[in-house]
């Protein structure tokens, strides 16, 4: 609640004692009238006109006497208190207003008490040597991933340690004329292959010796 | 890593930390200007070649290749006391062509170096007071490099170059110190690599330079102190060095202790030179 309200309140309550004895008045005058008026009258209906009058000017006396609504933000009146900043603080970013010597920004308001009903939601500026008003930027997420985004390098598999594959390379050559255009295929024991140069065909199963090749010189063959 | 270049769709980033702290004042070796004169000026200097590189052609307008910034800290001839500002015209990151077209005014450059004749467009004013708050510099800076980042994530990661004269009197801030803050700032990044950051120190005594060493042995201080905060170099920027004929070991960092004029000015270039502004 403002200090505007509260001044409000106060009004009201202090407006409510003038309320209450005006209806006790008005109660007062209407039985001195009955008194005086109506005394030759029949108790019992005078009775139940009094009580109705009492119970309407009763009712009527709690409506006046009740606090008017307390309605926030609308403007001073003229010549009234102009509007204060929480704390008397002109009002802008924090980062404007650089802590040091100058104390404006970062100690305890000078107007004391003021503070109390002032409650106004302004930017507030950080203590020195307090927090950046901006946040804690360096906790925030990275703004690019960027271990996730850079041109990362071909994945390529380890090297291979060559000398493993020294005993199980094999490279194929026709045992009959030398030839490496060579067809294999994939057998239950192991493969076959088919010379393209001579048509010659043979087998191989794991286990057995690699078959020799014998390749006869063509000047040899031609002599 | 750090192979993009700046282009219109891919701009790149460069943020200078300007330390305006008190001791700036003092005599700048033979420039005949104070410390604070001769960064200002360097600093001018850099952001018309910046200019000039963004321009089509000799006069005309400059291009969206860069976004720049420049925070002051010490200080604050804006608001008044010690702290950190933007320092130009109070914006934190610029684009190149917005600082082309709004310089403070434009004076004549008694040097003999000048980059474009002898007139030399002032957006940084030199300041000096108070201490050096160099922690609350990259809190500050590293917030808006941050959401620079954040929107361009395939551009050069942002360069960020620290131009100070003296000890850091705020470290730990915000419950961080210096190296942390280094490590927060260089954290940063976009697909194309980290945030870098560069630290020059300048001398206001004439004494032996170390241009980007690859160690830190033998540097009094605060020189390791820097030098562990800065990144090291790219090999496109080591590349443009050596092509300078600048002789820089391998893994060289970002890092100059008792710089000249002379020499600042030779850092600044190398640092923000990426490679040539494409797609013109």
């Amino acid at each position: 609640m403002t200090a505007r309200a509260e001044e409000r309140t106060a009004t009201g309550r202090a407006g409510r004692v003038p309320n209450l004895l005006l209806a006790v008045t008005a109660l007062a005058a209407a039985l001195l009238g009955w008194a005086l008026l109506f005394q030759d009258r029949p108790p019992g209906k005078t009775i139940a006109v009094i009580l109705v009058a009492v119970a309407v000017g009763w009712l009527v006396a709690a409506l006046l006497a009740r606090p008017l609504p307390v309605r926030e933000g609308p403007p001073e009146p003229a010549g009234g208190r102009p509007p204060e900043p929480a704390g008397g603080r002109p009002p802008g970013p924090a980062r404007e207003r650089p802590p040091g010597p100058d104390s404006r920004w970062s100690g305890p308001a000078s107007d004391g008490a003021g503070l109390e009903s002032a409650q106004l939601v302004l930017p507030v500026g950080r203590a020195a040597g307090g927090t950046p008003q901006a946040g804690q930027w360096w906790n925030r997420a990275s703004p690019a991933p960027a271990a996730d985004a850079r041109p990362t390098e071909p994945v390529r598999p380890a090297p291979r340690d060559l000398a493993a594959l020294r005993d199980s390379a094999r490279v194929v050559q026709c045992p009959r004329c030398g030839a490496f255009r060579i067809d294999v295929r994939h057998l239950d024991t192991g493969y076959a292959f088919r010379c393209r140069v001579d048509g010659h065909e043979w087998t191989w199963r794991p286990g057995t010796a690699w078959p020799v090749t014998v390749v006869a010189s063509r000047r040899r063959h031609a002599t | 890593m750090y192979e993009r270049t700046f282009s219109r769709t891919n701009p790149g980033c460069i943020v200078f930390l300007l330390d305006r702290s008190d001791s700036m004042k003092q005599p700048w070796q033979s420039s005949g200007g104070t410390l604070a004169e001769g960064a200002t000026r360097a600093v001018n200097k850099i952001l018309l070649d910046l200019c000039v590189k963004s321009a089509k052609e000799v006069g005309g307008q400059a291009r969206h290749y860069f976004d720049v910034g420049v925070f002051g800290y010490g200080a604050c001839p804006v608001a008044g006391g010690e702290g950190v500002e933007p320092a130009l015209g109070g914006q934190p990151i610029v684009p190149i062509p917005q600082v082309f077209d709004s310089p403070l005014r434009v004076e004549t450059d008694p040097s003999v170096d000048a980059v474009a004749g002898s007139r030399l467009p002032v957006w940084v004013e030199p300041v000096f007071g108070y201490r050096t708050p160099m922690c609350q510099a990259i809190a500050t800076a590293g917030e808006h490099v941050f959401g620079w980042a954040a929107s361009h994530p395939d551009s050069f990661p942002p360069i960020v170059i620290n131009i100070t004269d003296g000890m850091v009197t705020d470290s730990p801030y915000d419950g961080a110190d210096l190296s942390e803050w280094a490590a927060r700032l260089t954290s940063i990044e976009t697909r194309d690599g980290q945030a870098l950051l560069f630290n020059i120190f300048l001398s206001p005594t004439v004494a032996p330079e170390v241009l980007f060493p690859a160690t830190a042995a033998g540097l009094p201080e605060p020189g390791p102190e820097l030098f562990a905060i800065s990144s090291a170099l790219p090999a496109s920027m080591i590349a443009n060095a050596r092509g300078a004929r600048m002789e820089i070991a391998d893994g060289g960092r970002g890092f100059v202790f008792n710089a000249g004029l002379a020499t600042l000015m030779w850092f600044l270039e190398i640092g923000t030179r990426v490679a040539d502004v494409r797609d013109r």
